[in-house]
């Protein structure tokens, strides 16, 4: 059970007649990769949790002791929302490389939908270029404030958390899409190529909130 | 440069923008591309490269932002879980029975699966899975079991949490907490106007819906009884993020709700639904292309709008519609008439982030007798309960391909009219919220 997705819930209109080309060893490798980090990403969400719980218990736990007439005053954990945002922030861009393998970007396909593959391919090649592009910008840039904060030593107000190593690994993130968005521009060359969509690893989309 | 030239730009670049989003471009990238190129034409190269160093991390580190994975994750969690089949059993036990009570059943479980997913798609789906063999067994009709269940669905984004509510909150500088206790009240007005939908349908029409049996009293106990753990999530999650309207302090902030939220809801699915690792992985993985899709649209606006705000154009339009001393209510049932026409193309959260920089100074100033925040807060739940028309409306009406995915001996046809109905029902919705603004205040005063 899980999301509308698999069921072709996107919109994006199937060629019933092109039958689509099994994805080669090359698709799969940048599938797993864009995959692991999407996991590793989802993964911090994880970390989130558990630190946004262990801190509203935290500074629940005098008052619950306080109920039963006790006077016990654990330290809370300090500075959870600094870990909230970094991880949040990390695991978002981690996320952006497998979306654009995985067609999953909301596009208006109304006036499109009917067109032939080739057509189709053409115009999403001229959008995975832009993807390229604008990824291309963002790796440097987080670098770039990844470099400034390193030499300044910037860090959150109350962990001390580099904030340079957030920027880093932002920009490795950034650095991914912008070769899953090359990968996805040879993709739609070969779509143009062959007349033939190349299948994703299972099929499908992510859907709109 | 004349004082022109900037709103020149502004119009030229959303004309490209529409351009763009015709030619299939993914709008998270049309956002970024254009806003790109019309930062840079107005401020240079240096500033606009100063914006992306600071603002796109910015952006997805943003601690109210946060919330929104956070959702998206309890979300999945909620579809894997197996609670949905309590929720509907549950709510069939209530009101099963009844003239039209499967319908009724199927609207109010998505009700209640939408407290724990802020996806209309994903309560529409996962209700669906659960709802619909039920309905087509017992021989309700094709248009009526697709109906309700996509107009059911559409509740997901306006019963807390909700995604877009949370985009709206903080492109407006309103308070989540509040904006998601008003959208309460004009969420039973749904269900309410659904209900109506359905008893109306079947009065018409009593061969779409044949009498289902009542359960004994013992049996019917039980499965009411067995929703219990959502009734919980919702509780703790509701209560702790809306603590001062309840006990006068706020027990945690909305990102702390939507941990705690999605941290009990995979406990519930864990224990109650036995998901397993397998399903834990599924639940990420949609977690992640559905952020990575979420946030590159927030990105590319947050890109888009520092153009568009620079151009000046919001505040040129908001002066021109205010200064033409139009009554206000008219001014907003226009502003509605668009947003029913522009969810014929696109989803509703980049209708949010398109129009709401727009709309909202315009809405500000105008008087509809309001504070500011109740005008701000009003507006936002007027605004989620139009794009969410969009999702059960033609063409696009994503809510209906969901339900036809599942439902292959019903046609679209069908499908298309048995949402009808309920359209009708959101049409009055819209308009009693605009003639009571109340409705969706009285709970925040």
């Amino acid at each position: 059970m899980g999301g509308a997705g698999e069921n072709g819930a996107d919109g994006e209109a199937v060629d019933p007649g092109a039958a689509a080309l099994a994805p080669d060893a090359a698709d799969r490798l940048v599938e797993r990769v864009a995959l692991a980090a999407a996991l590793a990403g989802s993964g911090l969400l994880l970390l989130a949790i558990a630190v946004s719980a262990v801190s509203i218990v935290g500074r629940s736990l005098p008052e619950l002791a306080g109920l039963l007439g006790l006077d016990w005053r654990p330290h809370p954990l300090p500075g959870d929302t600094e870990i909230v945002q970094l991880a949040t922030g990390v695991a978002v861009f981690a996320c952006l490389p497998y979306c654009q393998v995985r067609r999953g970007h909301v596009i208006v396909d109304i006036l499109t939908r009917h067109l032939p593959l080739r057509a189709r391919s053409t115009l999403d090649l001229v959008a995975n270029l832009l993807v390229v592009a604008f990824a291309a910008v963002m790796t440097a840039e987080l670098s770039v404030g990844a470099a400034e904060r390193q030499a300044y030593g910037a860090s959150t107000m109350v962990l001390r958390l580099p904030e340079a190593d957030a920027y880093r690994l932002a920009a490795l993130a950034s650095g991914l899409l912008a070769v899953a968005a090359l990968y996805t521009c040879w993709r739609s060359v070969r779509e143009i190529r062959s007349g033939h969509p190349v299948a994703v690893l299972d099929g499908g989309a992510a859907t709109e909130p | 440069m004349t004082a022109t030239d900037p709103l020149i730009l502004g119009a030229g670049g959303f004309l490209a923008l529409l351009l763009l989003l015709a030619l299939r471009v993914p709008i998270a990238v049309a956002l970024a591309a254009i806003g790109s190129f019309g930062f840079i034409a107005m401020a240079g190269l240096a500033p606009y490269l100063a914006f992306v160093k600071g603002g796109v991390f910015e952006v997805a580190s943003n601690y109210s932002f946060s919330v929104i994975p956070l959702f998206l994750l309890m979300g999945n969690l909620a579809a894997g879980s197996g609670l949905a089949r309590r929720l509907f059993e549950g709510m069939n036990a209530l009101v099963g029975h009844r003239s039209g009570g499967l319908a009724m059943a199927a609207v109010g479980s998505c009700a209640a699966f939408g407290t724990i997913c802020g996806s209309s798609l994903a309560t529409a789906a996962t209700m669906a899975r659960v709802a619909l063999p039920q309905m087509r067994r017992l021989g309700y009709s094709g248009a009526l079991s697709t109906g309700s269940l996509a107009a059911g669905g559409a509740l997901g984004i306006l019963v807390p949490p909700s995604v877009p509510l949370v985009v709206y909150a903080l492109l407006t500088e309103q308070n989540v907490a509040k904006l998601f206790l008003a959208a309460f009240l004009p969420a039973a007005l749904a269900i309410l106007g659904f209900f109506v939908a359905i008893r109306v349908t079947v009065a018409l029409d009593p061969a779409s819906a044949p009498r289902a049996p009542r359960g004994t009293a013992r049996s019917r106990l039980a499965a009411v009884a067995d929703i219990w753990p959502v009734v919980a999530i919702f509780l703790v999650v509701f209560v702790g993020m809306n603590g001062d309207f309840f006990f006068g302090r706020s027990l945690f902030s909305p990102t702390e709700g939507a941990a705690i939220g999605a941290l009990s809801t995979g406990i519930a699915a864990a224990t109650a639904g036995r998901m397993r690792l397998k399903g834990l992985i599924f639940a990420l993985e949609q977690t992640a292309l559905q952020s990575a899709m979420i946030f590159l649209i927030l990105i590319g606006a947050e890109i888009y709008n520092a153009f568009l705000a620079r151009t000046r154009l919001p505040d040129e339009i908001a002066a021109v519609i205010v200064g033409a001393g139009i009554a206000p209510v008219l001014v907003v049932v226009a502003i509605v008439a668009l947003y029913i026409l522009l969810g014929c193309l696109m989803d509703s959260l980049s209708m949010i982030l398109l129009t709401v920089p727009v709309f909202f100074p315009v809405v500000m100033g105008l008087d509809f007798g309001l504070g500011r925040e109740e005008t701000a807060i009003w507006f936002g739940i007027l605004v989620l309960i139009v794009v969410e028309l969009g999702l059960i409306h033609p063409p696009v009406g994503l809510n209906i391909y969901v339900i036809q995915g599942f439902a292959r001996d019903v046609t679209m046809a069908e499908t298309m009219r048995g949402v009808v109905p309920f359209l009708l029902a959101e049409f009055v919705r819209v308009a009693l919220i605009i003639a009571f603004p109340a409705i969706a205040l009285a709970l925040i005063r």
